[in-house]
């Protein structure tokens, strides 16, 4: 009875399971296809590299700047000799201040390099994904994406040091006309 | 005991910013004799050639860290004694509880003031 049964329904059971096989094998495929299109080549070249070359160079700037403010708090303890004692102690304290505010500068440096961090980790991630499914850096550009640090339109600023024009450049410019 | 501030103290980290900081820092609370490391490494040797009345460390650094310097420090029958404090971000509780283990004299969490640091550093040498 159960023997029969079974056999009524195993033609119907197979053509389902064939079809299942049919449409998953077709998700993969295109599942392949979406992330060999990943173009991990493009996605290092256009958004992390310059996504984390931003951040470095904020790292540096910071740095300069609060080295500038340190430099200026020690002429200003120094200063602090010429005063009387009470003022001396009030500038002290001042001076303090400053120096524990620049503090902000290695916290902010930390966070920001685990970004940069993460985000070279989810490149490597992406390139071996691509890589597995027969993508890779050298795969053939993808649909194509945005990426905010792209030069088309005007709103790139604020520019890496040494790749926009200083004002000596733009000075150039006004003076020559163009 | 009255502290010595003429005593050594050197301060180790690789971010050359915080170096200046802490030695400003200290230079407010009248510790003048100010050394600068920038890594366990670096501090291990100099602590072989000069008595350091006090030690104040980051965490991260290459290539020898912060706990790992602590830990050379108290298995030297030499500088064991040193009184150390970690001044790090690592602030999370099994951070601290790793530097308790290894010996550390006390630990000042970043980003800190003068007032934290003045306080730290009573609390390992006395006050001053």
């Amino acid at each position: 009875m159960l023997m029969t049964a079974r056999a009524e329904t195993q033609p119907e059971n197979a053509d389902a399971i064939v079809a299942g096989i049919k449409d998953l094998s077709g998700y993969i495929d295109s599942l392949r296809r979406e992330i060999a299109s990943l173009s991990p080549g493009e996605v290092k070249s256009r958004l992390i590299d310059p996504a984390t070359d931003e951040p470095d160079a904020t790292i540096e700037v910071t740095a300069a700047a609060t080295n500038t403010i340190m430099d200026v708090a020690e002429k200003l303890d120094a200063f602090g000799a010429e005063l009387t004692p009470a003022q001396r102690d009030k500038l002290l304290g001042f001076v303090t201040q400053i120096f524990e505010a620049c503090t902000f500068q290695d916290i902010t440096g930390q966070r920001i390099r685990k970004v940069i961090t993460a985000m070279r980790s989810i490149e490597e991630r992406i390139a071996s994904l691509a890589a597995l499914v027969g993508g890779g850096a050298a795969a053939s550009p993808g649909k194509g994406f945005a990426s905010p640090f792209d030069n088309e339109g005007l709103e790139n600023g604020p520019q890496m040091t040494g790749k926009a024009p200083s004002h000596a450049d733009i000075d150039a410019m006004f003076s020559s006309g163009s | 005991m009255a502290v010595d501030m003429n005593m050594n103290v050197l301060i180790v980290d690789d971010y050359a910013t915080m170096l200046r900081i802490i030695k400003n820092l200290l230079k407010q609370l009248n510790f003048n004799n100010v050394d600068e490391a920038s890594n366990g490494q670096q501090a291990l040797e100099m602590m072989q050639l000069k008595i350091y009345g006090l030690v104040i460390s980051d965490w991260n650094m290459q290539p020898m860290t912060g706990i790992e310097l602590l830990k050379e420090v108290r298995k030297s029958e030499k500088l064991k004694a040193t009184p150390f404090i970690m001044v790090t971000a690592e602030s999370k509780t099994e951070n601290v509880v790793l530097a308790k283990e290894a010996g550390v004299s006390d630990y000042i969490v970043k980003p800190f003031n003068a007032d934290t640091l003045k306080g730290k550093v009573a609390s390992v040498l006395g006050a001053f």
